[in-house]
């Protein structure tokens, strides 16, 4: 079947069998930060934004994709939100594995996109699911709550999420 | 006129990606074809309808020959007159579409004739076959030390060191060309890989180029699985004429490569009214799977650590390697001593709580030598007890256990902890109830009875003319290609851009051992710093380029003996202490870790902050897989480096000696009860707590 949308802020036809998994078809179509993780949605390596939420790509059929928007790792590294999770990963020590790059980013950037100034204990929270541990949590959630700061800095201290 | 051939320099390239992000055009992709049977012949595998571009390969395609050969163990690439577990490759699918496999597969005949085997220990038929190795050694008469004991415990513990990760899956992309066959995959043995695909294809090892890309943890573990895979894709490859990728699914994964080894330790003691203990025996079953390639190396160094750093005077301990019809067990073989250590400290806790002794006295009594009767004898000139205690270094885990016991308030909260779950019952119902444990363990390195250690290690290291330096070594760890980089930076004067790591050298052949295997990485940054300091002393002196080599002996001078156990057992020993606070809940069973602290004395630490988050890491990976029903995550984890001036030590994997064994203490003082399988279960804990203990 064929499926529109647009990936990376261009806009495409997929051609792909309907119960394809959209990992697969978008590492097919050469989007290769997206990586085969568990393949039961509990990973994170496979995290792409679907229209500016994290999910996990092994868990959605390609078929039910329609005009969404589908981000990858490898348009937002282009973004100025990827330079402050970096740069905050950068100054807390932080060595990510490689494989887990875009469940760590797109979780981290999920959280300081809709809190500006977020608790630690909801950190703590919401990356609880990314298993893997090539980063202990403690290092993890005060790169995150740097991250926050840096972003908050970049727009001028104006709040845009809740506080 | 003399041969001015060079010699060829068969070293794996270094590739910084992911092999199953490579693709080729005309690849074809491969899935293997599986034994249905754990037991018996495969007669025959066909498929009824089998599409054009799509063919089976099996062990008749094989123009070399059909095997592995780890040590002194050998097993069929693909296995066709005779199967040893279920699952084993019997041959591959080939065709250029994934999925159109993935249903051919479904599809196929395979005719066996399956043969009975009983995997039972108690079953009276199961034969001394399945005993593949025995060890016993003792010292002085434990027997007689049982007949006069005050106090007699046993105790038997149950452990799977069981690390699961969600990294790439193991796989090869074997690109066959007119001469040669080029491999990509993630090769921590590019060695032996190299010598398995020559003597399959029946080519010379020089036309086997590896591109080795970004290991996966579970590279690891099953240390043969990469050249069992690259020799199938290369099979594969030169059959077809074309590439062939293999990449094995998540589900293959855990059933054939992450699988870990059960141990199964049981401990015998014989105490004093004091809590000195005078005799110990101990006797360690490990279940293999089919086949056990490092059986020698795993059997020596439980028998090192079994006794931990205790001086009991009398002990006995006895090793079973069993050979099943299971698929072959992981195992790192880093870390095959962490089970021994794991299950002594438990007993350790066992004994401290029926006794009534602080862990800690316990301990530090115990770890005392005491002068036998036999000793004497001994001393007068009769050596009626060859068998001595390995020197582990333990002077240093007095001062490694102190500190973890002051920073983490251990006596005060132990009395506490326990005074409340001893007397939950009167008046604490349905509360959460904590505990608190202590363990305390070594990482050596270079285990100097290993049949895969390295007589020695060389290091060249080579100042250009523009004064920029190269290290002829690679690494993929970033954390030591900084280390290795910020001390030539800092012995050289020269910034750390002028440094760059290039594995190519005028030293030969690629080693003969695994990339991980431990005692690398300590031996390698030591002559980096010795190559460096040469250099510094002859940079003005000498003109540039200067290329210095050093070499470490392993073995020399070394008087390790592994029948009496005299001697020092490893190159280098890292000493660690942990202590972990847990918090049981009664309502749901559920686990929670609040505190961890950790005192590590690994010689001097080069760069404090990668060692702090490697640690902190490598504790968060253990306790995420500590509980099969739970992703344990600690609170707070704190971690203390005892300062030396020594050589640097590994420490890679000193927490799989110490937080397993701690965590399991732990949950055994809030439950007031022994805890004696890891991992642990939700239901393992509602069973404690809800049955009556057995005295």
């Amino acid at each position: 079947m064929k499926i529109s949308c647009s990936i990376n802020n261009v806009e495409t036809l997929i051609e792909a069998e309907a119960e394809e998994r959209l990992l697969t078809t978008l590492r097919r179509l050469g989007y290769i930060s997206v990586k085969n993780g568990c393949m039961q949605g509990k990973c994170g390596s496979c995290t792409i934004l679907l229209d500016d939420l994290p999910v996990p790509s092994c868990l959605l059929y390609t078929g039910s994709i329609q005009n969404n928007a589908i981000v990858t790792l490898e348009y937002f590294a282009k973004t100025p939100d990827y330079e402050d999770i970096s740069k905050a990963f950068t100054q807390t020590g932080i060595k990510l594995c490689g494989f887990c790059n875009a469940g760590k980013y797109f979780s981290a950037y999920d959280i300081i996109k809709k809190n500006d100034r977020p608790l630690k204990e909801e950190i703590e929270h919401r990356v609880s699911h990314l298993l893997c541990k090539c980063v202990d949590n403690e290092s993890l959630v005060a790169a995150i709550l740097l991250a926050s700061k840096i972003r908050f800095k970049r727009l001028g201290g104006i709040a845009h999420g809740k506080r | 006129m003399a041969s001015t051939k060079k010699p060829v320099k068969k070293k794996a390239e270094y590739i910084h990606s992911y092999y199953t992000d490579l693709d080729v055009n005309d690849q074809l992709y491969a899935s293997i074809i599986r034994s249905p049977v754990s037991s018996g012949t495969i007669r025959s595998i066909v498929h009824p309808d089998l599409p054009e571009d799509y063919r089976i390969i099996t062990s008749k395609d094989i123009q070399g020959t059909n095997v592995i050969t780890v040590l002194d163990t050998s097993f069929p690439i693909f296995a066709f007159e005779k199967v040893s577990y279920i699952g084993e490759p019997i041959g591959l699918m080939c065709g250029p579409d994934i999925r159109k496999i993935g249903r051919l597969m479904h599809e196929l005949d395979i005719k066996y004739t399956e043969a009975q085997i009983s995997d039972n220990e108690n079953d009276p038929a199961m034969t001394g076959e399945q005993i593949i190795k025995h060890s016993v050694i003792q010292k002085g008469d434990p027997n007689t030390t049982f007949v006069r004991a005050a106090v007699k415990l046993e105790k038997t513990y149950t452990s799977k060191h069981y690390i699961k990760t969600y990294k790439e899956l193991l796989g090869c992309l074997a690109i066959p060309e007119k001469k040669s066959i080029t491999l990509f995959l993630p090769a921590t043995w590019a060695c032996h890989i190299r010598k398995t695909v020559s003597a399959a294809l029946a080519v010379e090892e020089d036309s086997i180029l590896i591109k080795s890309t970004i290991t996966s943890d579970s590279a690891n573990t099953n240390l043969w699985a990469s050249s069992m895979l690259a020799a199938q894709s290369s099979i594969a490859a030169q059959t077809t004429g074309k590439p062939v990728k293999l990449v094995l699914g998540r589900n293959e994964m855990e059933k054939f490569i992450d699988n870990p080894v059960t141990f199964t330790t049981r401990f015998q003691a014989a105490l004093e009214k004091s809590g000195r203990i005078t005799g110990l025996t101990a006797r360690v079953m490990v279940d293999t799977g089919a086949f056990a390639p490092f059986a020698d190396d795993i059997i020596n160094k439980i028998i090192v650590s079994a006794m931990g750093p205790y001086k009991v005077p009398n002990f006995q301990i006895e090793v079973f390697i069993r050979r099943t019809t299971k698929p072959p067990f992981s195992v790192d073989i880093n870390i095959s001593d962490a089970h021994s250590l794991f299950a002594l400290e438990l007993f350790i806790q066992e004994i401290s709580r029926r006794i009534h002794i602080m862990p800690h006295e316990l301990r530090l009594l115990n770890y005392e030598e005491v002068k036998q009767e036999n000793d004497k004898d001994n001393d007068a000139g009769e050596d009626k007890n060859p068998v001595q205690y390995p020197d582990l270094n333990n002077g240093k885990i007095l001062s490694t256990l102190e500190n973890v016991l002051s920073r983490s308030d251990f006596l005060r909260r132990y009395v506490s902890f326990s005074l409340t779950s001893e007397a939950k019952n009167s008046f604490i119902h349905h509360a959460p109830i904590r505990g608190i444990g202590l363990a305390a363990g070594f990482q050596g390195s270079g285990f100097l009875s290993s049949k895969l250690l390295q007589n020695s290690v060389s290091l060249e290291v080579t100042m250009k003319m523009d004064e920029s330096v190269i290290i002829h070594a690679l690494t993929h760890s970033k954390s030591i290609q900084h280390i290795w980089k910020t001390q030539a930076a800092s012995i050289l004067s020269i910034p750390e851009e002028s440094i760059h790591l290039d594995p190519e050298s005028t030293l030969g052949c690629e080693e003969e051992i695994p990339e991980t295997m431990s005692n690398k990485i300590s031996t390698l940054t030591t002559l980096v710093k010795k190559c460096c300091n040469a250099i510094q002393k002859m940079r003005f002196r000498q003109p540039l380029p200067i290329k210095i080599k050093r070499t470490i002996q392993l073995q020399k001078n070394s008087s390790w003996n592994m029948e009496t156990l005299t001697g020092k057992p490893y190159h280098s020993i890292a000493w660690a202490a942990a202590v972990i606070e847990v918090e049981v809940n009664t309502f749901t069973y559920e686990l929670s870790v609040l505190s961890v602290w950790v005192t590590i004395d690994a010689g001097e630490i080069l760069h404090p902050k990668d060692a702090e988050l490697s640690i902190k890491k490598s504790i968060e990976l253990i306790l995420a897989n500590s509980m099969t029903t739970q992703v344990l995550s600690a609170q707070s984890i704190s971690v203390t480096f005892i300062e030396s001036q020594e050589d640097s030590k590994e420490i890679g994997s000193c927490m799989n000696d110490v937080i397993p064994a701690a965590l399991l203490n732990a949950v055994s003082v809030a439950l007031h009860k022994p805890v004696t399988i890891f991992p642990l279960e939700t239901d393992t804990i509602y069973s404690i707590l809800t049955t009556k203990e057995e005295l």
